[in-house]
């Protein structure tokens, strides 16, 4: 049966500290919450890689379908004679899209956000830890699994020298 | 009385304005239908459509002014007269108007009008006023009893006072004129023995010399003298005509003259001695070298020149002139007056004013005349009126004469009623009414009925053609029928006759005086001060400095430094107080206030706040006040004007160049700039020459504009352009679409109309988000009302600044504060959108009148006829400055003047390749050169 | 020690201190007398200001001081300037974010926040100023009864979208930089209700490695966007006027030239909104005197941007010798609004060279003075391009000036204190300072 280990840190190093142990352990980190920006080598990579072509497409797509959309409203579907200008003034056409390419590049960027980074999850397990709460002010929490007993208090043991401000078993 | 100003933003609430718009929408039906008078009249054009609804009908009438009657076509759509036009067969319209014409129409719905008569016990009816007048008038065969009228020359009526005058052989006809004739006829008189009316043949001018006289200004002579004075310009079969200006302030002759040099109007006898080869005194040295020029001229061009002196000038100057043009066999006619009246109008109404002090008028009865507003103060009519027990006053307007007699009782406008009138050559024309008198007004033969009570009971249309049956010949209903057609009665103008050798007067060279004086010249948009009730002249900018809504006093330079005053500095003199306008050319020693403002009663419009020239008039009469001192006070107003006047030197006199007689213009200069000096005007635009469709363009001849407001009043008048009153013109709005600007270079200036100039390449359309402002197949740049939402971009835009934007709703604005305005709408063409407040609009090249013709030409299957369009402007343009029409066909007028040597297009370098342009004046002072 | 330091102080190394400092004052939700004071006084100005914007929208524009000649007025110098505060947040968060500013931590939140609220502003102006306002939606493309679609070749189109995009865009930027401050509010004790309502907007934001590194990029490449599009927008702005033929707006150097004014008042704004922030919410702590130094500098190197980008427009206007710039260049240093043309360059040009001296970059009250006479030089400096230009346009005839009238000054004014009163509110509400960011600054500090 398996057990959960639960250290919070008071600092960035710390938490390092900490996380390290707990993989030269050979343990499976269950989760990792911070405050702040925190990179742990790879993890978390694979899901930001993709984030800038997606907001590069999202624009790039809706700012051609918007200059086409411009470029038929104002040749075909209801041709005006504006002061002798022709009626495919391409070269001031492009400015509204790019404009509005922008803000589209934005959104695409929000969304793929939102997908990739698991979140709009108003209700995760992880919120039942106590500890995740603080994670969002001031401590740096992680979670490892590990058997229970003795297993469990070396593991504590570890994380602990690590520096952990504290830390805990639970057991189900 | 803050309701008795025009509005200003903190009038605008909206209680009183829902309130107001309520009452006027239950006017407005109650008009809806103006009913045809009882009598059949007839349209100067036979229409195949009939009656159609919503299709103009034209008829030929007449309308006064100061007595003499000017032809005009009245545009009728459902009953309802919305329009005055020019008449072409009568000699005082030949088929254009002048300003006055065009704002007449107005009149005809004004709420200011006097809708029943009103005794001393308040509003009493017609039979009220009748039964007073058969208590007072017959007994004693009228003795005691004054009519007093204005100028009459109607034969009609002539006959009819006449025949009053049978039965009541003590009616005394008292016939005063504000703006008289006395000096001309006491001039003729010392020359010839009896009173003549000189007719001088400008067409027939090579050489023309004004001392202080404006015949291109305002008047009933405006027309037909502007007409002949164009015709000559344009006859390049001879030798470029010129002419000279001497007067004491700028005037519109002034400015169209070749050469002009300002003058106290006290030393025009000493120029008249100099041409004519005599003494003349002294004289400032530029006018010297002036006149030495003229005499040049003068003799070069014996029997081709004509000296005109102005109405100003006393009796001998005339005198002297009429002699010094029959030496010079100058081309002139001499006719009898045709106003019979051998009274002069200054001392006829000096001796009622003396007789009513006395007591020895118990009855005076005011038909269409304003005495207590034009006589001299000294004659003090108002407290005379007072010692009559009873005056009455035919009016149009509660005036202050109908405001101080015991009755009021309101007169009929022209378009009501049956009468006729004579021209100034003598014409005589038929007055045709449209409409049936629209606030139960009485005509001037109704009112001389009511007098002459005991004459049987003939109606005006019966009068008036009997008055002609002796003209009739074989079928006199069809005589009748033609003359109505015509406007005209042919063959009753007045015959030349041979005056008999003039004998010179002794004239006497007058020194310089050193008291300031006033020169009081009728006003260009008020005449005599009638036109104060109409908002469309109170609102048509003056000719010459722009004003609007008021009136400033002009000086000189010289004498503005002399008493420390500025523009704008409110200066006081002869008791009246006034704003200082200095203005270049006027003459050193002369204050110049144009008549006709100030008006004390006449409803909101009239009496909008403004100096009263008539204060200033000696009892004498005459033009000129007694001499004065003018004094500074503390005060500052600024006097709402239009537009700015434009000093054109350096690039600016590129606007409005100057050519020499004969010349062409300048190849156009290659714009220099950053990247090289042979930048040359972008065009390689859209070619509109497209077959199927007419191109429509204008040509604008600036050398015959004679700055009348003619085509701006009626531009206004066609195309629903709101006045919208001196506050918001303060706030420099200008609704007007279209503006005439007036350049001055020291070499002479002249007006330059600028309606829209309808670019190719138009700067306004681009800019606009929803497509408002686009351009058709004819080549005409349009506003699309409903699709604007009032950016503005298209303005701001416009290097012509000819948009116009609605800041308030005027359209729905009641200029004439609390009275019920309804019945203005029904002026409004129904051919023409009202915009509504926050739209921008412009002039469209009257662009129904064109699609009207084109359905027409449709109609019939047949192409348009040349120069068959005709837009209000040009229609009005008494001097044919404005052409118009498809310039892709060569058989249109405009087209060639497209190929004319003075052709130019005003900002060309801007490559908007504007469709109205303009033809540059030519200037034969023999120094202009192009 | 590493440079970080001076960026913070103690106790603001400590992340529980940084939370409770910036959090603190929102959680446990007590308003102070000034803030109330201020709140009242903003809003009476409001209300005024939206009773003068009533009375135009029932009469018209006729009621301010615009003619014939000069027909646009306060409302869009208002506009042009509002955006061009509007710009600077965004511009300054973005472009500070790229150049790994670590002192940006401190202001870019509330500079991106008082960004969305002028843009918003702004964006009220060009409906405002119309003559039928009800219509405004006319602007934008959709299948209309009339059949019509937008004018795109007019300036005023690619205005509507900029300003559109603009704003958007910059909403979700600001809203992306703050769920992570939005969840430590959530996970604070305090008010039940506000903590809901934060968590909900926090979008169940935990913390965990994979969605710092998302966030983070996301953050980055808006920034790159965002940088770009606040010039282009306020570059667009500069094309109403320049893309005209009116003497003194037919102009090339317009658009960069306008970029300059946008990011040079909006930055005066940031600076001071710094100032007050930094008292109000007693930040000293995270807004050191190493902030204010920097912000004056950068202040300082705009003022002579904008110097140069007035002299270059006179120089080429007195170089062409084009007739009608002549006579533009005359009229602003002959013309009546000489008086205004002299203020703009004192608050524009002059006042910021103070900057100069080290002491006066460091002194809070200097600072304050000259930000406010910066915003008073561009305000003046938006107005005269419209008046000088239209008042001598290329006819004399219709040479108008332009006088505005009491509306104009109540709309102007109200829509100040509309912005105020926004900020205000939003004090009380959200995290003005970035307190995950200041964590971060913390961390290297220790080191």
């Amino acid at each position: 049966m398996t057990a959960l280990v639960i250290a919070s840190y008071a600092g960035e190093r710390a938490f390092r500290a900490g996380f390290e142990a707990a993989r030269q352990s050979g343990r499976r980190i269950v989760g990792l919450w911070s405050p702040m920006p925190v990179e742990l080598d790879g993890i978390g990579a694979a899901e930001a890689r993709p984030i800038g072509w997606i907001a590069a497409a999202g624009g790039l797509i809706l700012a051609g379908l918007f200059y086409l959309f411009i470029w038929w409203s104002a040749t075909s579907l209801y041709s005006f004679d504006i002061g002798g200008r022709p009626l495919n003034s391409w070269q001031v056409f492009p400015l509204a899209p790019v404009e509005f390419g922008a803000l589209a590049a934005g959104a695409a960027g929000i969304v793929a956000f939102l997908v990739l980074g698991r979140l709009t999850r108003l209700h995760d397990s992880a919120f039942d830890i106590a500890e995740v709460e603080r994670a969002s002010s001031d401590r740096f929490v992680i979670a490892v699994a590990c058997d229970a007993g003795a297993d469990a208090n070396r593991l504590l043991a570890l994380l602990a020298e690590a520096g952990a401000a504290h830390s805990r078993v639970v057991t189900p | 009385m803050p309701s008795l100003r025009p509005p200003s933003p903190s009038a605008w609430d909206p209680h009183r304005r829902e309130v107001l718009r309520l009452i006027a929408a239950g006017a407005a039906a109650s008009l809806a239908g103006c009913s045809k008078p009882d009598q059949p009249i007839v349209p100067a054009v036979h229409d195949a459509e009939g009656d159609r609804a919503g299709r103009v009908r034209r008829y030929a009438t007449t309308l006064p002014l100061s007595g003499y009657g000017r032809g005009a076509t009245a545009l009728v759509v459902d009953g309802r007269p919305i329009k005055l036009e020019g008449s072409p067969r009568h000699p005082a319209s030949l088929d254009s108007t002048d300003m006055f014409v065009e704002a007449s129409i107005l009149d005809l719905y004004d709420p200011q009008r006097l809708r029943a008569p009103q005794g001393p016990k308040g509003i009493g009816g017609w039979e009220m006023l009748e039964r007073t007048l058969i208590e007072h008038v017959p007994a004693r065969g009228g003795e005691g009893v004054a009519l007093l009228t204005g100028r009459i020359t109607s034969p009609t009526l002539l006959a009819r006072i006449a025949e009053a005058k049978m039965r009541l052989p003590g009616l005394r006809h008292v016939r005063y004129e504000a703006i008289d004739d006395d000096a001309e006829r006491a001039g003729a008189a010392m020359a010839f023995g009896r009173p003549l009316t000189m007719r001088p043949r400008l067409r027939d001018a090579d050489l023309l010399i004004l001392l202080d006289a404006d015949p291109l200004g305002p008047g009933p002579d405006q027309i037909a003298f502007g007409r002949a004075w164009s015709d000559r310009r344009r006859n390049r079969s001879r030798r470029a005509p010129r002419a000279y200006a001497f007067e004491p302030s700028l005037t519109a002759s002034g400015i169209c003259a070749d050469r002009r040099v300002a003058l106290h109007p006290a030393l025009v006898p000493n120029v008249l001695l100099a041409l004519a080869g005599r003494d003349g005194g002294e004289a400032p040295e530029d006018v010297t070298r002036m006149v030495a020029l003229a005499r040049a001229d003068l003799a070069a061009a014996r029997g081709r020149a004509i000296v005109l002196v102005g109405r100003g000038q006393p009796p001998e100057v005339h005198a002297f002139a009429a002699w010094l043009n029959q030496s010079i066999g100058a081309p002139v006619d001499w006719i009898e007056p045709v106003d019979p009246d051998p009274s002069g109008h200054a001392q006829s109404l000096a001796a009622l004013a003396r007789d009513m002090h006395d007591g020895r008028v118990a009855t005076l009865i005011v038909l269409d005349a304003n005495p207590v507003y034009h006589a001299p103060p000294a004659l003090g009519f108002a407290e005379a009126m007072k010692r009559a027990p009873l005056s009455i006053a035919f009016a149009a307007f509660p005036d202050e004469t109908a405001s101080a007699a015991t009755w009021r009782a309101p007169l009929t406008h022209p378009l009501e009623s049956w009468g006729d009138a004579r021209a100034p050559d003598g014409t005589a024309s038929l007055i045709q009414p449209m409409v049936k008198p629209l606030f139960g007004a009485r005509s001037p033969l109704e009112a001389i009925g009511m007098i002459d009570a005991a004459s049987p009971r003939i109606d005006d249309h019966a009068r008036v053609q009997a008055q002609w049956r002796g003209r009739a010949g074989g079928d006199p209903g069809r005589w009748w029928r033609d003359a109505l057609v015509a406007g005209v009665i042919e063959g009753t103008a007045a015959s030349p006759v041979s005056p008999g050798g003039a004998k010179p007067p002794s004239l006497v060279p007058a020194r310089p005086p050193t008291a300031m004086i006033v020169t009081l010249p009728p006003s260009s948009t008020m005449w005599d001060g009638r036109f104060a009730t109409n908002a469309w002249a109170q609102e048509c900018p003056d000719p010459i400095v722009k004003e609007v809504w008021a009136s400033s006093l002009r000086l000189s330079a010289a004498d503005a430094k002399r008493l420390g005053v500025e523009d704008s500095d409110i200066v006081r003199f002869g008791g009246v107080m006034a704003p200082v306008r200095i203005l270049p050319g006027q003459a050193e020693g002369v204050a110049t206030l144009p008549l006709g403002r100030g008006r004390s009663a006449g409803g909101p419009i009239a009496t909008a706040a403004s100096a009263d020239g008539f204060r200033l008039r000696p009892a004498s009469g005459g033009f000129v006040s007694p001499p004065l001192t003018i004094e500074k006070t503390d005060w500052r107003h600024d006097v709402p004007t239009a537009q700015a006047i434009i000093e054109a030197e350096g690039p600016l006199a590129d606007h409005f160049p100057l050519v020499a007689p004969g010349k062409g213009m300048r190849p156009a200069d290659k714009l220099s700039s950053l990247i090289g000096d042979d930048i040359t005007p972008p065009d390689a635009g859209p070619d509109y020459a497209r077959p199927e469709a007419p191109q429509w363009g204008m040509v604008i001849d600036t050398s015959v504009c004679i700055g009348c407001n003619a085509c701006v009043v009626a531009c206004q008048a066609e195309n629903n352009v709101p006045s919208i009153g001196a506050d918001q013109i303060m706030r420099g709005r200008d609704m007007h679409w279209l503006r005439v600007d007036r350049y001055e270079h020291e070499g002479g200036g002249g007006f330059q109309p600028v309606p829209c100039m309808m670019c190719e390449k138009a700067p306004c359309e681009p800019v606009c988000p929803v497509e408002a402002p686009t351009h058709t197949a004819e080549g005409l740049n349009l506003q699309v009302y409903n699709r604007c939402i009032g950016t503005r971009t298209c303005q701001a835009n416009c290097p012509y600044k000819v948009r116009r934007f609605n800041f308030l709703d005027y359209s729905g604005a009641n200029l004439w504060g609390d009275l019920d305005d309804g019945s203005v709408s029904a002026q409004r063409n129904p051919d023409v959108t009202v915009r509504a407040r926050g739209v921008m609009e412009k002039c469209t090249y009257c662009i129904q009148r064109i699609e009207t013709a084109e359905h027409d030409a449709d109609a019939e299957g047949r192409p348009l006829p040349p120069d068959s369009v005709r837009t209000a402007c040009q229609a009005a343009c008494p001097t044919r400055a404005i052409s118009f029409g498809d310039i892709s066909d060569p058989r249109w007028e405009v087209t060639n003047l497209k190929h004319d040597p003075r052709h130019y297009a005003l900002l060309d370098y801007l490559g908007t390749r504007p469709r109205t342009t303009y033809l540059a004046r030519v200037v034969n002072d023999g120094e202009t050169e192009a | 020690m590493s440079g970080t330091a001076r960026w913070l102080t103690p106790p603001m190394t400590d992340h529980r201190a940084i939370t409770d400092a910036v959090a603190g004052p929102i959680v446990d939700r007590r308003a102070g007398k000034a803030w109330w004071i201020a709140f009242l006084a903003s809003l009476a100005v409001v209300l005024a200001g939206a009773a003068a914007a009533g009375l135009s929208f029932e009469y018209g524009p006729g009621l301010w001081g615009n003619n014939s000649a000069v027909v646009w007025g306060f409302p869009i110098s208002s506009y042009v300037w509002w955006i061009g505060i509007g710009n600077a947040g965004t511009l300054i968060s973005a472009m500070l974010l790229l150049t790994r500013q670590k002192w940006r931590s401190s202001i870019n939140r509330f500079a991106e926040t008082m960004t969305i609220f002028a843009v918003a502003i702004a964006g009220i102006y060009p409906i405002l100023h119309l003559g039928r306002p009800m219509y405004f939606y006319w602007m934008a493309p959709y299948p209309s009864t009339m059949h019509i679609w937008p004018q795109w070749r007019s300036a005023l189109v690619w205005d509507f979208w900029s300003i559109l995009s603009y704003l958007l865009f910059s909403i979700l930027f600001f809203y992306l930089g703050l769920i992570p401050d939005l969840a430590t509010l959530r996970d604070r004790p305090g008010s039940r209700r506000w903590r809901r309502i934060w968590g909900a907007a926090a979008l169940g934001w935990q913390g965990t490695p994979a969605q710092w590194r998302t966030h983070t990029r996301l953050q980055w490449t808006m920034a790159a966007i965002a940088t770009p599009l606040v010039c282009s927008v306020h570059s667009i702005v500069g094309l109403d006027f320049a893309a005209s033929i009116m003497p003194g707006w037919i102009e090339s150097i317009f658009p960069p030239y306008f970029v300059v004014g946008a990011f040079f008042s909006g930055f005066a704004v940031v600076v001071l909104m710094a100032m007050v922030i930094r008292r109000a919410l007693d930040l000293e702590g995270m807004i050191r005197p190493s902030h204010l130094d920097a912000m004056a500098k950068v202040i300082l190197a705009s003022a002579c941007v904008m110097g140069l980008s007035y002299t270059t427009e006179w120089l080429s206007a007195l170089w062409t010798g084009e007739a009608s710039s002549l006579r533009f260049l005359r009229f602003s240093f002959t013309g009546p609004y000489l008086p205004f043309q002299i203020l703009m360059l004192i608050g524009n040009v002059f006042l910021p060279q103070l900057f100069w001296s080290p002491k006066l970059r460091r002194n809070p009250i200097a600072l304050a003075v000259i930000a406010f006479g910066i915003l008073i030089g561009m305000y003046l400096e938006r107005v005269q391009i419209l008046t000088n230009s239209l008042s001598i346009g290329w006819l004399p005839a219709m040479w108008t000036l332009y006088v505005p009238t009491i509306i104009d000054f109540l709309i102007l004014a109200g829509a100040l204190s509309f912005w105020v009163l926004l900020v205000l509110v939003t004090a009380r509400v959200l995290p003005l300072v970035s307190i995950y960011e200041v964590r971060a600054l913390a961390e290297e500090a220790k080191e």
